[in-house]
């Protein structure tokens, strides 16, 4: 398995080792003074080397390219953005002020998430959805959401749909280098959602606005709004099936405004992704 | 004839020196300059862009600076590569401390404790280079004459 250049420096070497016998990889778990974890096509593999607090420190270090004061308000909000898809999320000690994270005190474990490195949804089921009507992908975390937006993204901005697209992409884990570089997508990379979504309708006449992980409060009025306003959104929301899915109040509450058109749930099965999709008006 | 030959050349090779030396402070006021410019570029993409140390080095190192070979050095080696260049550049010790102090806390920190570093690192350096700017001439014309009289110190002993 061969990673990044900036994730390989960043993980210690006997870990290192272990990562390019896999042959393909989800996650890599590191704990302070803890056996690491590597996770493999959904399964948990648990090795005896033990990471200490220098090795985690030092790969925060470098995964923050020594600049932790750039990276310091995304720690405080438990990740580390990356380039190339990567998502670093961190854990430790919480300092409180007023009920508010001001700091880290300690990070004491990390776990990468490698993102998938071959994408294969069927240029057919690409085709097939209704993209006009809005759409929300839903499944259980490190499944594929996110490669799902971003192939959308592209497939949508290119011939021969060539739809103007904005991708609010929060947490810099939309945006790939290698998918897209040359596609005419414009990118709000870490401006707040409710802000971006104002602003991507007011100012940049999008076709379609591409969101990842919705379903807090302050995300519904948004896109409700953006809906109304004429702008197709295309979201995903954490969910292992549908029946959850539409559990949760705020998603509910979209669904009823007819937020979406339709919903796209993705599972994994063995090595394989399976997405299917429901129509919303199936939803009672 | 010969003596007058070996006094002309004990005194070339004084007054050989004695540029040599003012050449080594003119550099030192210019680098502690450049020095002083790369921290208020830090401490302005810091405050603006929050930018990774990085990409304050690569748009510094964009407008061309006169010492961009010590300042990749830095990047690449470490702050305490600015010892190293004593040999080229005659530091003194305060400013060499200054630097490695910036040096050593920078991206160690938020932003706000990195913004109040940098304003100490710059405000310490500044007055050293305001000082450094003063006395210059006066130090290169010592040194010069310095040299010069012990050249001729020389030429009185031995000849």
């Amino acid at each position: 398995m061969i990673l990044d250049t900036l994730i390989e420096k960043s993980i210690p070497f006997d870990v290192l080792k272990k990562i390019r016998e896999m042959p393909s990889l989800n996650e890599i778990r590191l704990r302070k003074d803890c056996p690491f974890c590597l996770v493999a096509d959904g399964k948990n593999y648990v090795f005896s080397y033990v990471t200490t607090k220098k090795e985690i420190d030092q790969c925060i270090n470098i995964l923050c390219k020594n600049s932790v004061h750039t990276y310091y308000e995304f720690i405080n909000q438990g990740y580390i953005p990356t380039d190339n898809g990567y998502k670093v999320g961190v854990c430790g000690k919480a300092v409180l002020e007023k009920k508010n994270i001001i700091n880290i005190s300690e990070i004491t474990g990390i776990n990468i998430r490698v993102p998938a490195q071959k994408v294969s949804i069927s240029s057919d089921f690409l085709a097939f959805l209704p993209y006009s009507k809005g759409l929300l992908v839903y499944s259980a975390p490190n499944v594929g959401k996110t490669t799902f937006l971003k192939c959308v993204a592209a497939h949508l901005s290119l011939p021969p749909y060539n739809k103007k697209v904005c991708v609010v992409d929060c947490k810099n884990e939309i945006y790939s280098d290698t998918l897209h570089k040359k596609c005419p997508i414009d990118f709000f990379i870490g401006y707040p959602k409710y802000e971006a979504i104002e602003m991507a309708v007011r100012n940049m006449s999008p076709d379609f606005i591409i969101c990842d992980e919705i379903g807090l409060t302050d995300d519904v009025t948004p896109l409700i709004e953006c809906k109304n306003s004429g702008v197709s959104v295309i979201c995903s929301a954490h969910a292992d099936t549908l029946n959850d899915l539409v559990k949760r109040k705020n998603i509910l509450e979209m669904q009823t405004k007819k937020t979406f058109g339709g919903y796209v749930g993705i599972k994994l099965e063995k090595t394989n992704r399976r997405y299917t999709f429901t129509d919303a008006e199936e939803i009672q | 004839m010969i003596k007058l030959i070996g006094a002309c050349a004990i005194i070339i090779c004084t007054l050989g020196m004695g540029l040599h030396i003012t050449g080594k402070n003119k550099k030192s006021l210019i680098f502690t300059k450049e020095m002083l410019e790369l921290m208020k570029h830090a401490k302005d993409k810091i405050e603006y862009y929050n930018a990774p140390i990085d990409e304050i080095f690569e748009s510094y190192t964009a407008k061309k600076p006169q010492f961009i070979d010590s300042i990749n050095k830095i990047k690449t080696d470490g702050w305490e590569s600015v010892t190293e260049m004593q040999n080229e550049i005659n530091l003194s010790k305060e400013v060499q401390s200054i630097i490695n102090e910036f040096g050593n806390k920078l991206g160690k920190s938020n932003k706000q404790d990195q913004l109040s570093m940098c304003n100490y690192c710059i405000n310490r350096l500044e007055n050293i280079y305001k000082d450094m700017q003063k006395n210059l001439p006066e130090k290169n014309k010592v040194t010069v004459a310095l040299c010069i009289y012990s050249g001729l110190m020389i030429i009185i002993l031995f000849i």
